[in-house]
């Protein structure tokens, strides 16, 4: 009998191990090569003296742009309220291919932008690294006062993926939108270990908790 | 399987360990970036030992660091190089010295665990190579944090003599190390009371006076820097963002879920912490364990409840100090009751860790700034007959590091009429004083672009300014 007990014991921690390793392997798994954990990236213009656009209503600005990474996560762009009076409405962020083709508008209340500074926008969009796109900023039902857009020279201020920037149909000469790329990339090798041995340990905690380390005394703990 | 580990083998892992860490953070101080605080020690060290005691006293911090500094310049010299290894070296004490006493307190797993950690906490990487104080205060506080342990449990008088020595050496090294200081003397106190050690009570009191007394010669400098600090200070006020912002800043290694990482730990060890305490052989480790967690929060409390009532003087860099408890509280807790396999999982995962961070550390001390490129740029460009100008006048003494009067001048003091330069660099931060290309033109000079440098945490357009 006492050999039956023993023979089912080992056959129930046996199935709870290779469960709780599937569990690690599926979370090995979703972390590489799925990678549903993802780090960031940030590119943005150099400090500078910034400049204005005209009121970016009727009339967008634009800036080309060629992304460094395939997932653009949000984009920071900054624009001034004209001393608060250009504080409602809603700010759109379309985006074109090289062949001025929309494929994405992204609404924002402006009332909950940043005067003067960087506000992030999610966009959560997938490109093609090293393409060429525009990004149309433009805004809808701002009364009298739509806000402007904040620009700098494009000299040596970067970021490396602006190319032209437009106020309407006309290029502004050496300029580039003040704005802040943050895109998603896939986790480096160290951080994929991280996560991994994350797993491990919860994995192997577990099959503790679970009493699948038979034997274990732990007075062993006094050598490791 | 079963290995027993001889002596010499134990100590030989744990000096690998140590070893092993003091080559990741000496890796980390080849560079030539200083930021505002460590050009303030740079600065200090050229003084006697005279001056650096006033130079501190005029300033917010109590100066034995600076004196420890200037010692090891004066034997291996004042270079960048030496300053970090002086920061790194209280890591490696704690590493050998602090590691032998906790594996003899509470074993070798115990004792690994804890260099690990130390090693690999997200914040104290970066700190542990910075010439500043923290790095001594960690060493202190968490010698102090092991001899009260002792003082407790054996109630030797050189345990009570080593926490009153910790103590003085905290409270001379940065003010909240010596609140942190303050909440062990207090904890080992209760302790006392709590096990009726009337011995160890009277050594105790011996302790805070004696520490009290060695602390007396400053006191007059504390008052006064206590006064300058209460009319104005640079730290901002302490909001709830402020404090949620306090665990990112300790734990955040850049890649998500890091904090609630390390959170999760610093729970699962109060947890244990309570458990232990529940099992009648292991009840005064886990107070003990529960204790060093509660100094690193006494300390944060402390510093927002002082900087409610007189102004904001506290921000969490201010908890580096008690890192080293953390780090043995994770330490004695982590690994207790976890079987070999769970244990060696864990030290892995810390290793693991370590790397994400020494990733970050690569980045922070060699990429992020242009520091070199700057160097540089004007070693190659500055001749005889030209000036390094800048605009920014707070930074004044972080230019110092890199360049002496004779070779550089605030832009605001330079008359353009007068001046015989050949070409001006100037170093233009923006939002500060600069030359219009029509200013420039009226007194006969112009502007060229050359690039976009900086220094550190300050980035500047460099123009060459010539006659026209």
């Amino acid at each position: 009998m006492d050999n039956l007990h023993n023979t089912d014991n080992k056959k129930k921690i046996s199935l709870r191990v290779i469960a709780i390793f599937v569990c690690m392997a599926a979370g090995w798994f979703l972390v590489f090569p799925i990678g549903v954990i993802r780090d960031t990236k940030i590119s943005r213009t150099a400090a500078d003296y910034s400049m204005n656009t005209g009121p970016v209503g009727e009339v967008a600005a634009i800036q080309e742009f060629v992304p460094a990474y395939d997932r653009l996560q949000s984009l920071g762009v900054d624009i001034g309220k004209l001393d608060g009076k250009a504080d409602q409405g809603t700010l759109y962020l379309e985006f074109f291919d090289a062949d001025l083709n929309a494929f994405a508008s992204i609404p924002y209340d402006i009332h909950e932008m940043n005067d003067g500074t960087l506000t992030d926008i999610p966009v959560n969009l997938k490109l093609k690294a090293g393409e060429r796109y525009y990004v149309s900023v433009r805004t809808e039902d701002t009364g009298d006062t739509p806000p402007i857009l904040h620009y700098r020279s494009k000299s040596g201020n970067g970021p490396e993926e602006n190319l032209n920037f437009y106020y309407g149909p006309g290029v502004i000469e050496d300029a580039s939108a003040n704005i802040r790329y943050t895109y998603e990339i896939p986790l480096n090798p160290g951080q994929i270990l991280f996560y991994d041995s994350l797993i491990l340990l919860a994995g192997l905690v577990l099959m503790w908790m679970t009493g699948s380390f038979r034997n274990h005394n732990p007075e062993e703990n006094k050598v490791i | 399987m079963n290995i027993r580990l001889s002596e010499q083998k134990k100590n030989g892992i744990l000096w690998i360990s140590a070893a092993f860490f003091f080559a990741v953070y000496l890796s980390l101080c080849f560079n030539d970036n200083v930021w505002t605080d460590e050009a303030f020690t740079i600065e200090l060290l050229r003084e006697n030992f005279g001056g650096i005691v006033l130079g501190t006293a005029a300033d917010v911090h109590p100066p034995l660091y600076y004196l420890i500094a200037k010692c090891f310049t004066l034997v291996f010299g004042s270079s960048l190089l030496t300053l970090k290894i002086v920061s790194i070296l209280p890591m490696i004490l704690c590493m050998t010295w602090g590691a032998f006493r906790i594996r003899k307190l509470f074993g070798l797993r115990t004792a690994l665990l804890f260099n690990v950690l130390l090693a690999v906490i997200p914040c104290t990487m970066e700190y542990a190579v910075q010439p500043r104080m923290y790095s001594w205060a960690i060493f202190f506080i968490t010698f102090m944090g092991l001899w009260a342990y002792e003082a407790c449990m054996e109630g030797r008088t050189a345990c009570f003599a080593g926490v009153m020595l910790t103590s003085v050496a905290a409270a001379y090294t940065h003010y909240f190390a010596f609140v942190s200081a303050i909440l062990i003397y207090g904890f080992l106190f209760l302790a006392l009371v709590f096990t009726g050690q009337r011995k160890g009570l009277l050594k105790w009191l011996v302790s805070v006076v004696m520490s009290l007394i060695l602390y007396l010669p400053w006191l007059p400098y504390m008052e006064l820097q206590v006064k300058g600090v209460s009319k104005s200070y640079w730290i901002e006020e302490i909001t709830g963002e402020t404090i949620r912002e306090f665990f990112p800043f300790l734990f955040d290694m850049g890649i998500p879920f890091t904090t609630t990482v390390w959170m999760a730990l610093l729970i699962i060890c109060a947890v244990v912490s309570v458990y232990m305490m529940t099992r009648a052989q292991d009840r005064a480790v886990g107070i003990y364990a529960l204790l060093l967690l509660l100094v690193p929060v006494g300390t944060a409390v402390t510093g927002v409840v002082a900087s409610s009532l007189i102004r904001p003087i506290f921000i969490v860099r201010y908890l580096l100090p008690c890192m080293g408890l953390a780090a043995l509280a994770l330490a004695i807790t982590l690994g207790r009751y976890v079987p070999k396999q769970v244990y060696l999982a864990g030290l892995f995962f810390f290793l693991c860790a370590g790397i994400v961070d020494y990733g970050q550390s690569v980045y922070r001390e060699y990429q992020w700034t242009h520091t070199a490129e700057t160097e540089q740029f004007l070693a190659e460009h500055v001749k005889e007959n030209d000036i390094i100008a800048y605009n920014y006048e707070s930074y004044d003494f972080v230019y110092d590091y890199y360049w002496s009067d004779e070779e550089k001048v605030l832009w605001q003091d330079i008359d353009l009429d007068t001046a015989s330069y050949d070409t001006i660099w100037l170093l233009d931060t923006i939002y500060w004083p600069y030359p219009t290309d029509e200013y420039l033109a009226e007194h006969g000079w112009q502007r060229r672009f050359m690039g976009n440098y900086g220094i550190e945490h300050n980035d500047f357009k460099i123009w060459a300014i010539t006659r026209q």
